[in-house]
């Protein structure tokens, strides 16, 4: 039997270096069970030294998210299937940021935008217990936050975001898990709508993407519209 | 001239002990620039932890002096009892719960109260978990919000390639932005280094990328002393497969404990238990050196597994467990159903025990230089115990970055050795220029965890490891060969690979070494020809030190 191969068709552009972006496409042999990141490992070892992002590979870091086919996916936890072999894959930089290198992209501009958003506990008084008095249920209506991993999938299928009308499904999860919290005191609800929270279509798109399959469009943008603002002080 | 960037204290390293430290050392009113090797808050071991932190005493007759009992015990009592007690007394000021100021929550009952758990080797439960599935958002969804509150500057994507001292005393640092590829010169009075450990010398390994062991090797080659490098700990339960995941923990059995108690039993291919031939009280339940070392010694006398493991018995498994976030993902990424199906499971290489030495205000022998988290070493002795080093992280974390700060205030900014920094420049940026060469820095890599692997394992012998010396000095004498393809100091992961090779020869020299001169098995250190523990002679510490640009190695009293 020939070996088995997958085609990958890579985005490569180094800005300053290149006028403009290409595509390159690269053969990687199939094993079952061979992830996108695998294949990126293995062009870079034995093709070119393609820059691309990666960290933790368990699903956990959010850092290898790039566009497979225009949708997003973590390469550590894309599996490519056998279905998949006929055709090329296209391999992309992660939608609506500016490119560092290849399939690496800058976040700052994304982070710049979070830090201005106080992303932090406001309250007038330090907090005086350890471990804190919080709500019974809060720890369950957070532990939904904590599974974000930051990797902006989200983003990338918003619309509003891209048309940069809204701030986007991933810094809500700040203001939401915020708004939710007593300890805070800021009126998060306000910011969001600041931030075109009404904006979003509930598309649910980002339901789709997410790789920890939080349901975004839920528990993030859903429970911050049906909050009222002024509600804090 | 080259881009400088002038503070007070220069942290190196963005996972929790980095973090924490910058945040303290900025509270007490001086300038802070955290310098991180990957994307800010998303690498490091912190990202990527799984398990619980040790909080507090909540049980009746629990103490610090008891936690203390512990630790040591479970280090095989060559702790720096000196650290143990301070540890100790931290967590008695409920150190790391301080975190909930920040906007953590941990994982609680129904009724708002901590969900406080056991874990083996504490003879009390003290700690708690995330209820999530990683550690991350505990350590960090807190302090890094608290960073961008206290304006601290944070330099990411940046390696660092050398520390400077000026007169034997900390003066900054060199390294490598990789988004421009530019080089920096850091200027300090005082480093907090908390570069975390070096799980990448390993194929087999629960570490993300970055833990290539960098400020192990940047700590040496300042003139830092560095101790129980030989100790390295594996969790015993690590995924075989698919191959994407093979070293990730599935988790230490304590972890993975029902409400009453129940862990995963763990047959050998003859389906024994074979854990009572090794710990007969404790079975499961022993601490990870104990159960490392029996699963490997199953597997060498021939009792493994199919793909080089043992089995483990995780058909009770349930949403109630602590860990079930964490692993059902994983179990169905693997296609793995450990309802119907015992798993093979086999010891994956977590954490470095030993590191560089420090006192009691965290500061190594170099002044001016101050650790914290994995890169430091004397807590744990020879076997660190559960959930003490996400704890570490954070109280000895802000520890290390409050004395770097009061130091810094007295103490005014030492000059720089510029013939330092040409040399220094000349030789990173000649890895990437070099047009010869036939090596690729991956290709090294491999080489030395393949090493790492078959020749200073689990079970050592004097042997395998004069071998592995004699290999290791061929590796190094291969990266004269090494070349980088890409001429573009643009986000050049090769260059940063090559940069890597070097920490790496320079950290398994050092574990090699230390473990051919503790000739006895103590803790995470086995060896086939000394397999005894020998309390007579080896109540010592095994230190190197660079002397006369050579690796010297000794034994101490403790």
């Amino acid at each position: 039997m020939t070996p088995r191969h997958v085609k990958l068709r890579v985005f490569r552009y180094t800005p300053n270096e290149d006028q403009e972006p290409r595509y390159e496409t690269y053969e990687v042999p199939y094993k079952g069970g061979l992830t996108l990141l695998e294949a990126l490992e293995y062009i870079y070892e034995n093709y070119e030294p393609i820059a691309f992002r990666r960290e933790c590979r368990i699903f956990k870091c959010g850092s290898c998210a790039v566009m497979l086919n225009g949708k997003p996916v973590l390469a550590c936890k894309k599996k490519i299937g056998e279905e998949e072999l006929e055709k090329e894959l296209t391999v992309e930089p992660l939608k609506g940021f500016p490119v560092v290198k290849d399939l690496v992209v800058d976040y700052k501009p994304l982070i710049m935008k979070w830090m201005k958003l106080r992303p932090f506990i406001e309250r007038h008084e330090p907090i005086k217990d350890i471990p804190c008095k919080v709500r019974p249920t809060q720890y369950l209506e957070q532990k939904d936050y904590m599974r974000c991993i930051n990797c902006y999938a989200c983003n990338t299928v918003c619309e509003p975001f891209l048309e940069g009308k809204f701030a986007g499904p991933a810094l809500m999860i700040t203001l939401s898990r915020l708004a939710l919290d007593d300890r805070d005191e800021a009126d998060r609800v306000l910011e969001a709508i600041s931030e075109g929270l009404h904006e979003c279509t509930n598309c649910k798109k980002c339901d789709e993407v997410c790789p920890v399959g939080l349901k975004v469009s839920e528990v993030v943008v859903g429970k911050l519209r049906s909050m009222k603002p002024h509600t804090k002080v | 001239m080259f881009e400088t960037i002038e503070t007070d204290v220069l942290v190196i390293g963005g996972g929790g002990a980095g973090i924490n430290a910058a945040l303290e050392a900025k509270r007490l009113g001086v300038h802070v620039v955290l310098v991180e090797k990957g994307v800010f808050g998303k690498t490091g071991q912190t990202a990527t932890g799984t398990h619980g932190l040790t909080v507090g005493y909540f049980s009746e007759g629990d103490s610090p002096e008891k936690l203390i009992d512990d630790m040591i015990t479970s280090g095989a009592y060559i702790n720096d009892r000196d650290l143990v007690e301070i540890f100790a007394n931290e967590v008695a000021n409920k150190g790391v719960l301080k975190l909930e100021e920040y906007g953590v929550c941990f994982a609680r009952h129904e009724d708002g109260e901590l969900d406080i758990l056991r874990c083996a080797g504490h003879t009390y439960p003290r700690l708690v978990c995330t209820g999530t599935g990683t550690i991350a958002p505990e350590i960090t969804t807190g302090p890094i919000p608290e960073l961008i509150r206290n304006d601290v500057e944070v330099v990411d994507e940046t390696v660092i390639t050398r520390l400077l001292t000026y007169g034997g005393k900390i003066s900054g640092a060199t390294g490598i932005n990789l988004k421009n590829g530019n080089f920096l010169v850091f200027r300090s009075k005082t480093i907090v280094l908390a570069t975390g450990g070096c799980g990448q010398l390993f194929p087999v390994t629960t570490n993300s990328l970055s833990a290539t062991g960098d400020g192990f090797s940047l700590a040496y080659q300042a003139g830092a002393i560095l101790r129980d490098m030989e100790f390295i700990q594996c969790i015993p339960l690590g995924f075989l497969y698919p191959e994407s995941i093979r070293g990730v923990p599935i988790g230490e059995p304590p972890m993975m404990q029902t409400r009453d108690g129940r862990v995963p039993a763990l047959y050998n291919s003859k389906r024994e238990r074979f854990m009572v031939k090794y710990d007969p009280k404790n079975m499961e339940w022993s601490t990870k050196d104990v159960i490392t070392y029996a699963i490997f010694n199953e597997i060498r006398e021939g009792r493994g597994t199919e793909h080089g493991g043992v089995w483990a018995d995780l058909t009770y498994i349930d949403e109630s467990i602590p860990l079930y976030p964490y692993i059902a993902p994983l179990l169905e990424f693997a296609n793995i159903n450990v309802k119907t199906n015992w798993i093979e499971v086999a010891p994956t290489v977590h954490y470095t025990i030993g590191g560089v030495m420090y006192n009691k205000e965290h500061e190594s022998n170099v002044p001016g230089l101050f650790v914290a988290g994995e890169v430091s070493g004397g807590l744990h002795g020879a076997n660190r115990l559960g959930g003490t080093s996400t704890a570490e992280i954070i109280l000895f974390g802000r520890r290390a970055g409050r004395f770097a700060a009061l130091k810094a205030k007295n103490i005014s900014r030492s000059k720089i050795e510029w013939g330092e920094v040409s040399e220094e420049y000349n030789r990173v940026f000649k890895l990437l220029e070099k047009r010869d060469g036939v090596v690729s820095p991956r290709g090294l890599k491999k080489k030395i965890q393949n090493l790492m692997w078959n020749k200073v394992g689990f079970i050592r012998d004097g042997v395998n490891l004069k071998e592995a010396e004699v290999v290791l000095r061929k590796i190094r004498d291969d990266t004269k060969n090494m070349i980088v393809k890409s001429k573009s100091s643009r986000y050049n992961i090769e260059w940063r690979e090559a940069i890597e090779i070097f920490f790496m020869l320079d950290v398994a020299e050092m574990i090699i070494k230390s473990a051919l001169e503790r000739k006895e098995s103590r803790g995470a250190h086995r060896r086939a020809d000394y397999p005894k523990t020998d309390n007579e002679k080896w109540l010592k510490k095994v230190v190197v030190r660079k002397v006369n640009d050579k690796m010297d190695v000794s034994v101490q009293p403790l």
